[in-house]
Parts: C-alpha cells; sequence; structure tokens
C-alpha cells in the first residue's frame, strides 16, 4: 500500500516575524546608550576615481541590528549601542573590508579586537576609534581565459606533436647536405661494424650454415640502401 | 598554531580552486539576470533640487528623478516595521527624522549623492506616538500624553543640543488624526473644541474656539485633524469625505468658507485635488485646482490614469510656472507622478513589488506550431482528406518558419524555449495585486488587483497550479488563496498565470480557510483539484467537480495544520470530512522556523556509496515536515529544539536541541538532508548545522515510499560549521531530475547571496577516510564564503525576505528569484552548465580545424601519390 502524503504551504506561522524581530540585545534593560565610532580608508586609487563612495558604503553592527552611515571624510557613529558585544561590519558593493569585534563593558569601557569564530577566547586587539582599512578591491568575477599563442605551444599535446613533426620534417633536409650525408654514411658504417644487428646475430647463430637465407637478406638491404 | 592556520588557508586554497570556479564571467553580467529596486509605501515625499526626496514605510529614504523611474540613490534605514520615518524636511539639506516610539534618529543627506552629512540620535522615557517639526534651525519633539499633558523639546537641528524642554498641562490632547501640527503651533481637537498652542515660542498659552462656530454646523460629529502645508499655518478639518481648511494667527483662527476633499494639497497659493470622473470612462480621474485665498476653481485637468492601478490620493505637488508636478500613491502602493496642466503620467513605479508573498514559476505554453504538430495525432484522424490537408499545412508553416528564421516565434511573444530558460514568474503581493513577470526581460507582463485581500497572518498567500501550459489548448490554471481584508474569511481567485486572465474574478467564501492543498490526481481536463479545509474542519473542493477525485484518493489523504504551538493530522474519510489522527504539543517552546520538501523535487541517487563499494540508503521520506521551536531557560538562556515529523503518522523522527542557542533560525529540508542555521549565544557566532538521514545498509521498499512502513528510525549524521555571516534566508537549488549537485543558496544582511555547495556541509562519516577518490572533502570548522560565490555580485540587495528556486528544463540549471526590498533574478548552475556547450566555445575556430584538417588529408593524399608514381619510375 502505498501512502502519500499531500501538503502545500503553511497557513499558521504567526510566531516567526516576532522571533525575527527578537534577535538578541542582551542587556536590553540597561539604559545607558553608547556609540561605536570609526574612520574608512579606502584604497586610495578608490577615492579619487568615485567621490560617491560614502552614500554606497554602509556599517552593519551584528548583521544590521544596528546601522551606520559614512560621512564624506570617511568616519562614521552608530548611536544608541547598548553594552554588549558587537562585530562591525564595513558594506561597500566593491571593497572587502575586514571586520572587527567592538566590546563595550557596563561602564563604558572600549576594547576593539579582530574577529576569530574558531578560536573564540584568542585576542588581538586593534586601536578604538576604529580605523578600517579595504583590504582589497573584491573579485566577484572569474578571469576569462585569453587565448595566447605560448600557453597553445607549451601545451604538451602540441609539444608531442610538433616535436617529431619537426624530427621527420628536418632530417630529412639535412641529408640532402653533401658533407652531413657523407658523415651520417660514416657514422652508419661505423655502428654498422660495431653493433651488428641483434637480430642477425641471433639468426645466425640459431640458422647457422643456411648460406641462401642470408645471400637473401644481403641483397634485400642492398636494394633498401638503392632507395635511400 | 601558525601551522595550523597554514594547512587550513591551503585547505580552502585547494577547495577554492576546486569548487568555486562557479562564478560568473564580468562580460556576463546582465545577460541572464536582472535587478529591480523598490521603496516600498511612500510615506513622506518632497520636491528638492529638481528631484524627489522620499520617505517610505519600509523605513527607507531615497532620491528620484522627474523625468524617468529610476532611483537616484536609496538608503536603508533601521529595520521596519519597529522603525519608522517620523518627518522629511527639504531646507537646504534634507533632513530626516526616523525611529521607534522611544529612540530616534536625526539625520541630515545630501541631496546629489545622498551621503550622509551629519546625524545624532536621542531616546526618549516615553513609548508613545509624537510628532516632530522644524522650525528654523530648531527640531520640535512633541510627546502628548492623551488626557493629561504634552512634553514640548527643542533641540538644535545640526548638533541635537538640548534647547528649552517644557510641560503643558493639556488634558485636551489626543493621540494620532486627533492631533496635527501647524507650524510654529500645535493643534488638537477635543470635545467640539479646537485647541492650539505655540510650541516655539516660550510662551505656555492655549487658545481654544467651538468648532461650530468655526465651521457654522450644526452637528459636528466624528472629526479628524490632518496637516496641512500651506503659506498660512493651518490644518484641515475632516469630517468623512468633507474637508475644511482652518487657518489659525496668532489667538485668531477662521475657517475657510469653502470645502475641500481630504486628500487636497497646497502648492503656491493653489490647491490641488483629485476626483473621481465620472463623465469619461477612459479617464476616471480628474485634478481640480482651486485658488487658495478665494476658493474658485482654476483649472479641471482629466488625467491619462493607468487602469488597473487603485485609488489614487496626492502625496505632494510643485509648480515652476504654469508646469505642476503631482506626485500619488494610490491603495496598491503604486507611485505615479502626473504632470500638468495636460494631465499626463510621466511615471509609474509599482511598489507593491517590495513586498512579496508568495512566488510561483510558470512554464510557458508551446507554440501554435508545435501544437499543430501534436494534435495531428489526436484531433484529425479520422479522414484521410483532412489528415493530408492538416499535414500540408503544418509542414507549410514548419518551411515557414524555418525561412523566416522562427519569426513566428516573435510575432507570438511568450512561447516556451527549448530549454526552459523563459518562465514567468507570478508574484502575489501583501496589498493584494499579482503579477506576472517574464524572466528574460524582468518586465511586468500583466497585473491584476484584488480589492480588500490580505495575506494568511500577514505572512503569506497561496498560490496553487492545478495546470500548467503543458495541455495546450487548455490554458494553465493558477489559484490563488488569501483572505479578506475586513471579515477574515477566504478569498479563491482563479486565473491563467500567462496571460493574467480572470474569467470568473475574485470569489469571496463565505468560511475562514484553515488549510489547502493541491490533490494528486487530475481530472478529465487535466485540472488537479483543490481540497480546502474550513476553520470549522468543513471540507471544501474546488472545483466542486473535482468532489469524486477526492472522495476515490480520500483513503490515501492526509492533512496537517500547524499551529504556533500544535501540530494536528487529519486523515480523510470516504464522505469528505476529516477526523484528527495525531497531534504533537510543542509545549510552551515557540515555533521559530518549518520547511518541508520541495513538492517536484526529485532524489536521483538512491544512496551512498562506501569506500568498500557498498551502498548506504538514503532514507527519503516526501512527508517529513522540518521544525525548529525556542524556548527560554533559566539556565541556558534560550535553548534550540530541531524535529523532523512525519506528516502521515506524527512520528517524529529525529530530534535534537542547542543550549544557549538564538534565533534567526533558518530550516532547509531537502532529499535527505536538513541545513539549519541558528546564533550560537556562548560563542557569540552563527553556526550552520547539517543533519542527513540514512536507512541503512538495505532498502526496506525500493518501489514505494510508505510513512507505516518503519521498522526502524533512521540513522542521523550531523555535522556542524561556523558560518561567517548573517543569514537571513535560506534555500536550495533544484532541478528537473535532482542528478546536478546542490547548491545551498544564503541570503545575507550585507545584501549578498552566497551559494554554498552542499557537499561543503554533507557530514562526514566518521570511520571513513576522507579524499578525492571518496568526493569528499575534509572537514572544515569554518565555511568559506569567497566573494566569487556571490551570485549576485556587486548588486546588494536591500532587505532580503526570500528565496524561491526552481526547475529549468536544462538538468544542469535552475532559477533563482530574490525577493525583498529588491527582486533579483538569476540562473545557477551548480555542476556548470554540464548539457550546453559554453557560450564563449568558438564555433569558427572547430570549423577552420576541421575544414584545415580536411584540405590537408587530401593535398597530402594527392603529395603522397605523386611521389609514390615518381618511385616506381625510378
Amino acid at each position: 500500500m502505498s501512502l502519500k502524503l499531500w501538503y502545500f504551504l503553511i497557513l499558521f506561522l504567526i510566531d516567526i516575524y516576532v522571533a525575527f524581530s527578537q534577535t538578541s540585545l542582551e542587556e536590553e534593560n540597561e539604559t545607558e546608550r553608547y556609540a561605536i565610532e570609526g574612520k574608512i580608508f579606502l584604497l586610495s586609487d578608490y577615492q579619487t576615481r568615485q567621490a560617491n563612495w560614502p552614500a554606497s558604503t554602509r556599517i552593519h553592527v551584528n548583521g544590521g541590528q544596528l546601522v551606520g552611515f559614512v560621512k564624506k571624510d570617511g568616519s562614521f557613529i552608530v548611536h544608541n549601542v547598548p553594552s554588549g558585544s558587537y562585530i562591525v561590519e564595513v558594506l561597500n558593493p566593491e571593497y572587502t573590508f575586514e571586520p572587527v569585534r567592538v566590546e563595550i563593558n557596563s561602564r563604558g569601557k572600549y576594547r576593539a579586537r579582530k574577529v576569530n569564530h574558531i578560536q573564540t577566547s584568542l585576542i588581538i586587539q586593534v586601536p578604538y576609534p576604529l580605523s578600517m582599512k579595504a583590504l582589497a578591491k573584491t573579485r566577484y568575477f572569474q578571469v576569462r581565459e585569453q587565448w595566447r599563442i605560448t600557453d597553445f605551444i607549451f601545451n604538451p599535446m602540441v609539444l608531442m606533436m610538433v616535436l617529431p613533426l619537426l624530427l621527420v620534417m628536418l632530417l630529412p633536409k639535412m641529408m640532402n647536405d653533401p658533407e652531413t650525408k657523407k658523415e651520417m654514411e660514416q657514422i652508419q658504417s661505423l655502428t654498422k661494424f660495431e653493433l651488428p644487428e641483434m637480430s642477425d646475430m641471433v639468426s645466425n647463430f640459431l640458422a647457422g650454415s643456411s648460406q641462401s637465407a642470408n645471400a637473401q637478406q644481403n641483397k634485400k638491404n642492398q636494394k633498401t640502401k638503392k632507395r635511400q | 598554531m601558525a601551522n595550523f592556520r597554514s594547512i587550513i588557508a591551503t585547505i580552502s586554497l585547494t577547495i577554492f580552486s576546486i569548487n568555486f570556479s562557479n562564478a560568473i564571467y564580468e562580460d556576463q553580467v546582465g545577460k541572464f539576470d536582472w535587478k529591480r529596486s523598490f521603496i516600498g509605501k511612500v510615506k513622506h515625499a518632497r520636491f528638492h533640487h529638481k528631484r524627489l526626496i522620499v520617505t517610505t514605510q519600509e523605513n527607507v529614504i531615497a532620491s528620484l528623478s522627474l523625468k524617468s523611474d529610476q532611483i537616484l540613490w536609496r538608503q536603508q534605514l533601521e529595520s521596519p516595521p519597529d522603525h519608522q520615518p517620523q518627518l522629511l524636511h527639504a531646507d537646504r539639506d534634507i533632513i530626516s527624522v526616523s525611529g521607534s516610539k522611544n529612540s530616534f534618529y536625526v539625520r541630515a543627506w545630501d541631496t546629489p549623492t545622498g551621503s550622509l552629512l551629519w546625524e545624532w540620535s536621542t531616546v526618549t522615557e516615553r513609548n508613545v506616538d509624537s510628532f516632530w517639526a522644524v522650525n528654523g534651525e530648531i527640531l520640535i519633539h512633541i510627546v502628548p500624553i492623551p488626557g493629561s499633558h504634552m512634553e514640548v523639546a527643542h533641540y538644535d537641528v545640526k548638533t541635537g543640543e538640548s534647547g528649552k524642554s517644557r510641560k503643558i498641562d493639556a488634558t485636551w490632547v489626543g493621540g494620532w488624526n486627533k492631533c496635527a501640527t501647524a507650524n510654529p503651533y500645535f493643534v488638537c481637537i477635543s470635545n467640539g473644541q479646537l485647541f492650539w498652542v505655540d510650541i516655539v515660542s516660550d510662551e505656555s498659552k492655549v487658545s481654544s474656539h467651538s468648532i461650530q462656530a468655526l465651521t457654522g454646523e450644526a452637528d459636528p460629529g466624528n472629526l479628524q485633524l490632518m496637516e496641512f502645508e500651506g503659506p498660512k499655518p493651518g490644518v484641515l478639518l475632516l469630517r468623512g469625505a468633507n474637508a475644511r481648511l482652518v487657518e489659525i494667527e496668532g489667538g485668531s483662527v477662521r475657517a475657510l468658507s469653502y470645502s475641500l476633499l481630504p486628500n487636497a494639497i497646497c502648492v503656491e497659493n493653489s490647491i490641488f485635488q483629485l476626483e473621481a470622473n465620472l463623465d469619461n470612462p477612459e479617464k476616471l480621474i480628474r485634478v481640480k485646482s482651486k485658488n487658495l485665498l478665494t476658493g474658485h476653481d482654476e483649472m479641471s485637468v482629466e488625467i491619462d490614469y493607468p487602469l488597473g492601478l487603485g485609488g489614487p490620493y496626492i502625496v505632494s505637488g510643485e509648480c515652476r510656472g504654469a508646469i505642476c508636478d503631482l506626485l500619488l500613491s494610490s491603495t496598491d502602493n503604486a507611485l505615479t507622478l502626473v504632470r500638468l496642466p495636460e494631465g499626463k503620467v510621466i511615471w509609474t513605479r509599482e511598489e507593491a513589488l517590495s513586498d512579496i508573498v508568495a512566488v510561483e514559476f510558470f512554464e510557458l505554453p508551446v507554440s501554435e506550431l508545435d501544437v499543430s504538430i501534436e494534435n495531428e495525432f489526436t484531433t484529425s484522424s479520422n479522414d484521410v482528406i483532412n489528415m493530408l490537408s492538416h499535414r500540408l499545412s503544418t509542414q507549410t508553416k514548419q518551411l515557414y518558419s524555418l525561412v523566416l528564421g522562427g519569426q513566428l516565434m516573435a510575432n507570438n511573444g511568450l512561447v516556451r524555449d527549448d530549454f526552459g530558460l523563459h518562465k514567468i514568474i507570478v508574484v502575489a503581493t501583501s496589498v493584494g495585486k499579482l503579477f506576472g513577470i517574464d524572466t528574460l526581460t524582468g518586465s511586468i507582463v500583466w497585473s491584476y488587483r484584488l480589492p480588500n485581500v490580505k495575506p494568511f497572518n500577514d505572512v503569506t498567500m497561496m498560490l496553487l497550479v492545478q495546470r500548467t501550459a503543458r495541455y495546450s489548448p487548455l490554458p494553465a490554471q493558477c489559484l490563488l488563496l488569501a483572505q479578506d481584508a475586513n471579515s477574515g474569511a477566504g478569498v479563491i481567485f482563479k486565473f491563467d498565470p500567462i496571460s493574467g486572465d480572470s474569467p470568473r474574478g475574485i470569489e469571496r467564501l463565505s468560511y475562514k480557510i484553515k488549510q489547502a492543498m493541491l490533490l494528486p490526481s487530475e481530472d478529465e481536463n487535466h485540472l488537479k483539484p483543490v481540497l480546502v479545509v474550513a476553520s470549522d474542519n468543513s471540507l471544501h473542493v474546488y472545483p466542486d467537480d473535482g468532489r469524486k477525485i477526492a472522495e476515490k484518493h480520500a483513503e490515501m489523504t492526509f492533512v496537517y495544520t500547524i499551529d504556533s504551538t500544535l501540530l494536528r493530522g487529519y486523515k480523510l474519510t470516504p464522505n469528505l470530512s476529516i477526523g484528527q489522527v495525531w497531534e504533537v504539543n510543542l509545549g510552551p517552546s515557540k515555533l521559530v522556523a518549518i520547511s518541508t520538501r520541495p513538492v517536484s523535487e526529485r532524489v536521483h541517487s538512491q544512496g551512498r556509496v562506501l569506500p568498500d563499494r557498498s551502498v548506504y540508503y538514503k532514507y527519503v521520506n516526501p512527508n517529513l515536515i522540518a521544525l525548529a521551536t525556542l524556548i527560554d531557560d533559566p539556565v541556558h538562556k534560550h535553548v534550540l529544539s530541531i524535529l523532523l515529523v512525519d506528516g502521515v503518522t506524527g512520528l517524529v523522527l529525529y530530534s535534537t536541541s542547542h543550549k544557549r542557542a538564538n534565533g534567526p533560525v533558518h530550516l532547509v529540508h531537502s532529499e535527505n538532508w536538513l541545513v539549519y542555521t541558528f546564533f550560537n549565544e556562548r560563542f557569540r557566532r552563527n553556526e550552520i548545522v547539517a543533519a542527513e538521514l540514512y536507512e541503512g545498509g538495505t532498502q526496506s521498499n525500493s518501489t514505494a515510499f510508505s510513512s507505516f512502513g518503519l521498522s526502524q528510525l533512521p540513522h542521523v549524521q550531523t555535522q556542524s560549521y561556523i558560518l561567517p555571516a548573517n543569514p537571513v534566508s535560506m534555500a536550495v537549488t533544484l532541478t528537473e531530475r535532482g542528478i546536478t549537485n546542490k547548491f545551498l543558496l544564503v541570503g545575507m544582511t550585507s545584501g549578498g547571496v552566497v551559494e554554498i555547495p552542499w557537499i561543503l556541509l554533507q557530514p562526514r562519516f566518521a570511520d571513513i577516510p576522507c579524499g578525492p577518490e571518496e568526493s569528499c572533502i575534509p572537514y572544515m570548522p569554518e565555511i568559506p564564503l569567497p566573494a566569487e560565490a556571490t551570485i549576485n555580485y556587486n548588486q546588494s540587495l536591500g532587505r532580503i525576505r526570500g528565496i524561491e528556486v526552481a526547475p529549468a528544463r536544462l538538468e544542469s540549471t535552475s532559477h533563482v528569484l530574490v525577493y525583498g526590498l529588491d527582486l533579483f533574478y538569476t540562473r545557477v548552475a551548480p555542476s556548470k552548465t554540464f548539457d550546453v556547450l559554453k557560450e564563449d566555445f568558438d564555433h569558427r575556430l572547430i570549423v577552420l580545424v576541421l575544414s584545415g584538417l580536411i584540405i590537408a588529408c587530401y593535398v597530402t593524399k594527392y603529395m603522397a601519390s605523386r611521389k609514390l608514381l615518381r618511385q616506381s619510375w625510378k
């Protein structure tokens, strides 16, 4: 028996939005409010190129629980911050910034340190008021592979194809030169003397007296020589 | 330590090079993606230096161009609905006051760029609605305590320095609608009397006047006050649809002799108001202007108000000589700029799209040509001559389209393409307006406004697909289920999702909808009946003749409902009523997230291959409901519980809990796994957990799944990771056959949507070595989120609310729509587009190489034969 349940969207999702808005402002009941201050430094070329960068930059504290905006000189203040621990992020569509953790204790003392999610107890302090420097231009895109002749030539497949081709084409050309031809022949004759063909030796040794076969072989050799 | 780090770095580097080469190329920008930006329902508007400055209910301040509907800049302030814009003042700079009931932010903005000039904030102790006014360099905050007194505080606009603050005893002070500012006065109505007090100067002298004497009307009735900006301080006195302008001067007050409409505004001594135009059925709206002093009519212009928009009202206006611009907003949140005296509509913005509550993707119908080919075998198969003529006509058409290069397709517009990449997205918005959006261009194909409709619990509407466009000539059919805005009773709207036509229009039901679902089987018209459960547990089938099908399948149909704390499962009886079968009480904890598997999802592989080449079977249950609940705890602050409940039997298959964990919780359930994120309060970081369900070494039933055929609970593998981001929405990619790898799409508060390969999250088996031959990536505690994985690259999206995914007909690709304040559509290919050639594939090169090789073949053949000939002659 196959049983199937068919269901669809759920209607009674009453409390989801409540929970969303309930994100943790831990020390809510403490009335004292502080402000997080800092300044943003972009890479110099960017500042000169695009004068409008402060408008497209935002400061998020704890993922947008509190927001700050950047003035034209790059400074920012996030108001209404209760004491607690916060991650301050700088959001800019073109540049990447490193987030900073800012801790404000109940007496209003500030401490800024690097964000380390893996070792949360490791403290590397950074100066406060914050100075946030752009790490680099954000690379969203993959770089298209461009066709370059060197890539093509040094491709192993191409090398494997080209080198034998070169040998095949160039070696006969070198043979045409009379001097090299002579030299080659000399070398060939030398090698012939010093290293008789292995198969011949074996067959000679095995066949012993069958001279006729040997004669035929010699004839064949002569023929091939002629062709060359 | 350094060693450890370098290892992590190298691992992550290799991972990047393996997995994240999925980013798009820079020249692909805008090729198949598009983004539409919105601002929300307009609250305040000012014309300023030939541009429009608006604040909206989304707590956004934006500048719009007067020439086109373009947004020049937009700044998102603190998140709504807690924080709302309170005041917009445009003088030399733009000053905005926004905030919740007791904390306010005062900010000044640079008009051309939208960058911040200065800001300060203030916190008050009172928690009531308050009023703001600007007078020169002074910002005035008025806090009325109804029935007792009012507190007036002065601030320096630029520095936020507190000036004088005082209390004025005023038992007559009321709340919203009963009081208004009329710079420099604060005016209230109470017991048929009009009270006003100067809030700028030091004296706290309260003046009053009888309204009856003012207006000369015997019975003042139910009165309201509205702000009115004119050359002299004044307020609008509203009674029903009738308004009178009351001007205040020192201790005296006078009402102007003529009456106005409530939406009247004043621009340079002229009053503009909108009236319904009953004379001309094509131009339903008329603008009338009156002279402020005399009350005589100056002009009356019929405007080309676009059909399909809701009833308009004037937000703001500006006149330059004889030309006047009026900004209209409508009940469906659309924003229109009208230029007088021509009455021409310059632009319209559909701001309803900034609050989407339901999304569905629809395939387009096949072209006429394909239809005729298909019909050849069904309709005219009885007559030989008929068949011949049919064959001839279709083949001429085919030839025609071949010669004209598919122009036939272009004429028809919305037709299906080969890969299913062209679709229509139907979205339902919270104001009850439906839109059909083309995926290729992002343009609105059709829109349909449903008056007096609201989402269920203000969160969602239901879009149920009864018939897709596959069965031409029958049109596709979709149902929208929502709630009546006044009575809360159910509303059904049947429409064709491709054209937006609705033959019957909106149908208001007599009962409240508790749950609704689509039945699995089709009737003879390929229509899937919809089963609606009313709040009194009675069952309704739509359309009515689908009852038979429902009765046939009643034995195998189960329904569940989810309350804030209760899950209930029901079973259908053969006479179509429902009886409760099970119940899960979530007790005092609160439901925070819920997820079910997408209905159209297919699971391709049945198991995971282990190193000894045996198969570990997946537990794939289509009836699972994943739930997350939160509860306050005296020791652990908050405890998060995750439950997997079978929707048929009510059996809890898996549950786990996390101590000191808090929301926001996001859940995604797909195939045999579950992924959820939460905030770890102990380590103050977001964590993401993956849980995978396995049946074990043997599969109990390989042909059909049964929730009742459970012999043992599934084995669960889990693993958790650090997510270095703040997620706001999560979804998983969906493809046609489920062969392609899965990507998790995570929308973040930063406005980016990143793709995380499932293989990075998939729990690793403890006893099995992890390596490339097992296609397993070693465990990394922190999930890397490189910029290349951002699918919306540098186009940050405002306030992401949801991500909707649909498969294309190409197995490798799925459609993604991210909605929130912005709309962003793109296509993602988790395993790269393995089934089509890359778009940068060089067709010319391959043709050149092939033809070169062929020519070379023939040349060498010829040369070889010549050489052979020469040799044999030697």
